[in-house]
């Protein structure tokens, strides 16, 4: 990249006119202000100690053993939800790309659902179900004699890392089988022709071409792992770094120091190991939604007792991987059982009344709705104009735009969490206006989050537009602009829906912003909270409060699985879809 | 319909010279070939008529006029395109039609006249309906060609149309292609780097290497008459002899070159040009020009070299020898129609006999 401004208006690559100058500047601004500043404002203020600049925050956040232990748990944890989600995954994806068996179709939406489960509740459910008085803990030891005196789930490193892997496996199937279905038919023919076949093929050709969405699979799956939230705080697992800085935050006395260092040593992890992953592979192939080519591999018909081996894998995989929705649709239709016991009591639809009845709760699932619609948006405007601005023009700084459009991606939520409070808490001058308080600023947080997705998915889709394609609506008397609006968008369109798409679902089930950043106007009166945060503050209410936390559960979930159907039919007009990121 | 002429165009790419002064004019109506191995900056010239590219020096011309910062929506030209570039959510009909949208307020029946009388004019009725992965390459084919010509273009610009298309039906597009240019008399500008093509097709042909003109002519005179050893070797085969001139007639018509083995080669001169004696020069000579006989024999031809026959290589329509002299040059001979003819071995000795009409006489740069 020579980053050179062309400025004859004729360059060989894509010419610069004021509709793209303008594009330029206004993404790069809005890149700068709601991405870089409010990483760089978390970096520059842990730095700060009363007497100029220093480590001190360091010394004294090392010094305490709970917050060491967080660290390491939180490392741990990534390491072995990334290990035991490689197990699963990648078996997984060489069997959904090789063979084909009865219900194989069927199997293969049923290996999505996790990606439908929102963290949050997801993982509140897996307490119900598993817990120490869980449902099934409580019925296996009622039908089996099974006794686990602190449940199958408990507040321990082992179950974060469970509900952990349960959530992401998907994640490395998904990128593993992506690679997969990519390669070249050929390239294993010719080392079948050369005399390769079984296990040397498949180690010496197919495992290192799969590498590079392998890679990508574990780095998103580390990542996501080390940053969460959720999973921690349902378990009421203490002592786990990004679940500490929010603790530090939201008590009376948190040290927000402490919440600084965790997102700044976070981050570090996050982008050594992006520069360590850029060696096999560039992240940013994989943060598409995918909207590629049909597998065209050596596709085999599996037979009788290879299908049965395959259903008893996939069949307990399913389960386990949808017990949280299980729970979830129990919590907010069901009458718990009595402690002790597993037989639910009857439907229960109080949580449903709370829901649409209780002041407090009402406008949630409006306000989500209306936050991530417009994030959505957001996302495939701004997605568009940087994706065309990345593939079809020269500007200076072109590649700082590449680069922060994609960092969202391997900065933890938490870190951008905390970076809105800091930059955007402060009074605006001259009046008493807040931005941190007025609702928009969570649209603004969660478009940002998720704009690697369209930005991504729009760079693809472009590429894959042969520039001859607008080149000829010019030679035809078609001018910049009527060529984007007739021959460009329209071109593009799938993968921007799809982007959008994506941008939309996971924000409404975004949990690190939404539980942080708590704006106090909302778009329809006093209530800015949005829907996981009105999950978790049902869930703190305690039992009274479970219904309306499942009920709200269950509409993301149906949000979530329409969201999927949605892209998956786009994808369908081209061919198959995976899903990079969740 | 305009005349398009460049001059003294140079483009640039970092150290790449694209195009290295160029300069030629087409002619009103004419069908002109860029012709050159790939490259050699075929593309880029077309582009910049076309208005893509914006050359670094010199300038362009339609009919007289300057054109180079006109913008490439505003130069009237139409493009077809290597790869056909037809837009893939759009059907036939509206491919075609999309540049009628741009031209003076034309009525909806107007505009669907026009589409329909291009579809008769390409061979493509009956199938507006359809999109384009629903159709053939040569359909492809003949929807760009259609969707350039229906704006009526002052210049008609393809850039390597047929280079898709299978064996057969490239000969037959370029053949649809020709026919439906003379019909319309659109002034049209040709790159390829397919010889048959351009000498099939072309009014006239430029022959482009390292971004630079080499020869400018027609068809016929640019296969006769190759000005320098590239067109030479580039157009058809051809057979080189170095030496230098020994004699040159009274009339300057014919002159002796002599090789530095000593073998003399007669040539007929080209009295446009000038020659000296010792002048450095290469005779090049067509594989088809060149008889055989056994050796021994007395033919007619005043040019006669022996050798030895290295390899036969029959072909159905004639039989391509490779043959190699006493000094161990190799020549290429060509015998057409050896239905009734001797047939030689590998290894026999033969007599090459030349006129010297069929000698074109190259001076060395």
């Amino acid at each position: 990249m020579t980053g050179k401004l062309i400025l004859n208006p004729f360059g060989r690559r894509g010419t610069i006119d004021w509709f793209s100058t303008l594009s330029y500047v206004i993404s790069l601004f809005l890149l700068l202000i709601f991405i870089l500043a409010p990483i760089l404002i978390v970096f520059v203020g842990v730095f700060r100690v009363e007497m100029g600049w220093g480590f001190d925050n360091f010394y004294r956040y090392w010094a305490i053993p709970s917050m060491r232990k967080g660290l390491w748990n939180a490392l741990t944890a990534g390491a072995l939800t990334t290990l035991f989600c490689s197990i699963i995954g990648v078996p997984i994806a060489f069997i959904m790309t090789r063979y084909r068996f009865p219900a194989y179709r069927l199997f293969k939406v049923l290996l999505t659902l996790p990606l439908i489960m929102p963290p949050f509740i997801g993982a509140f459910s897996m307490v119900v179900m598993l817990g120490r008085n869980g449902i099934i803990t409580n019925l296996l030891r009622d039908m089996l004699g099974f006794r686990l005196s602190q449940g199958f789930v408990s507040p321990s490193l082992m179950s974060v890392v469970f509900i952990q892997t349960t959530h992401l496996w998907p994640l490395i199937y998904l990128n593993t089988s992506a690679s997969l279905s990519k390669l070249d038919p050929s390239l294993e023919e010719s080392a079948r022709n050369l005399g390769a076949s079984g296990l040397k093929l498949f180690y010496r050709i197919t495992l290192p071409l799969a590498i590079p969405g392998y890679v990508a699979g574990i780095f998103l799956t580390f990542v996501w792992s080390m940053s969460d939230i959720g999973s921690p705080i349902m378990l009421s697992f203490g002592n786990y770094a990004p679940s500490q800085a929010f603790w530090e935050l939201v008590r009376v006395e948190g040290m927000v120091e402490y919440a600084s260092v965790i997102c700044v040593i976070l981050t570090v992890i996050s982008i050594l190991l992006l520069l360590l992953v850029n060696r096999f592979v560039s992240l940013k192939e994989y943060a598409t939604v995918r909207v590629g080519a049909a597998s065209s591999m050596a596709i085999k018909q599996a037979g009788g007792w290879v299908t049965v081996g395959f259903y008893v894998l996939l069949v307990s995989l399913i389960t386990i991987s949808t017990l949280p929705h299980i729970g979830t649709f129990i919590i907010a239709f069901a009458k718990l059982p009595k402690y002790g016991t597993w037989i639910l009591q009857g439907l229960n639809l109080e949580g449903w009344k709370t829901v649409f009845g209780r002041a407090e709760t009402q406008h949630l699932v409006i306000n989500s709705l209306i936050y991530a619609t417009l994030a959505g948006l957001i996302d495939i405007i701004l997605g568009a104009l940087i994706g065309f601005i990345l593939v079809r023009k020269k500007f200076v700084g072109k590649t700082a735009l590449d680069i922060i459009s994609i960092m969202p991606l391997a900065v933890p939520g938490v870190v951008i969490a905390l970076g809105y409070l800091f930059l955007f808490s402060t009074r605006l001058p001259g009046t008493t206006f807040r931005l941190s308080s007025f609702w928009f600023i969570l649209v603004i947080a969660y478009s940002m989050r998720r704009l690697p997705y369209s930005v991504r998915s729009s760079h693809a889709a472009l590429q894959q537009i042969h520039i001859s394609l607008e080149e000829a609506a010019q030679n035809l008397g078609a001018s910049r602009m009527w060529t984007m609006l007739k021959i460009t968008i329209p071109l593009m369109y799938t993968g921007l829906i799809a982007g959008g798409t994506m941008s939309f679902l996971t924000s409404f089930t975004e949990v690190s912003t939404s539980l942080m950043v708590q704006p106090l106007h909302g778009p329809l009166g006093v209530h800015a909270r949005p829907i996981t945060l009105g999950i978790y503050s049902e869930i703190l209410r305690g039992a009274g409060g479970y219904a309306a936390a499942g009920a709200l559960g269950v509409i993301q979930i149906v949000i979530a699985a329409i969201c999927f159907y949605f892209i998956n039919r786009l994808a369908g007009e081209r061919g198959e879809l995976s899903i990079g990121v969740a | 319909m305009v005349d398009v002429r460049l001059e003294n165009v140079t483009k640039r790419f970092d150290d790449v010279v694209a195009a290295n002064d160029v300069s030629f004019e087409i002619d009103e109506g004419s069908f002109f070939t860029l012709l050159g191995p790939s490259g050699c900056g075929k593309t880029t010239i077309l582009r910049i008529i076309a208005g893509f590219t914006r050359q670094d020096e010199g300038d362009v011309y339609f009919g007289g006029e300057i054109i180079n910062d006109v913008p490439p929506h505003k130069r009237n030209t139409g493009l077809v395109f290597q790869t056909y570039a037809l837009w893939p959510h759009m059907r036939v009909f509206d491919n075609i039609a999309f540049g009628l949208d741009f031209q003076k307020k034309l009525g909806k029946e107007e505009k669907e006249r026009k589409v329909y009388d291009t579809l008769k004019l390409v061979g493509l009725e009956g199938l507006e309906r359809r999109f384009p992965s629903q159709l053939s390459g040569g359909q492809q084919q003949r929807v760009a060609l259609a969707r350039a010509l229906v704006i009526e273009p002052k210049v008609l610009l393809l850039d390597e149309p047929l280079s898709n298309l299978d064996a057969k039906l490239r000969v037959q597009m370029r053949t649809e292609i020709k026919r439906i240019q003379k019909r319309l008399g659109i002034t049209s500008f040709y790159v390829t780097h397919d010889q048959e093509e351009a000498l099939s097709i072309s009014d006239e042909i430029a022959i482009l290497n390292n971004g630079a003109v080499q020869q400018i002519g027609t068809p016929r005179s640019i296969y006769e008459d190759p000005n320098n050893r590239f067109v030479a070797s580039f157009i058809g085969l051809a057979n080189f002899l170095w030496g230098g001139i020994s004699e040159i007639d009274e009339e300057g018509l014919t002159a002796t070159m002599k090789t530095k083995e000593g073998v003399e080669i007669y040539a007929e001169l080209d009295p446009d040009d000038e020659w000296s004696n010792g002048m450095n020069v290469i005779s090049s000579v067509r594989p088809e020009a060149i008889s055989l006989y056994k050796l021994g024999s007395a033919p007619s031809e005043v040019n006669k070299i022996e050798g030895s026959v290295r390899l036969t290589n029959y072909l159905g329509n004639r039989v391509r020898y490779e043959i190699e002299t006493g000094w161990g040059d190799t020549l290429r001979v060509d015998i057409y129609n050896p239905r009734h003819q001797h047939v030689y071995k590998e290894g026999e000795n033969v007599l090459m006999a030349f006129d010297s009409k069929d000698v074109k006489l190259i001076r060395m740069e």
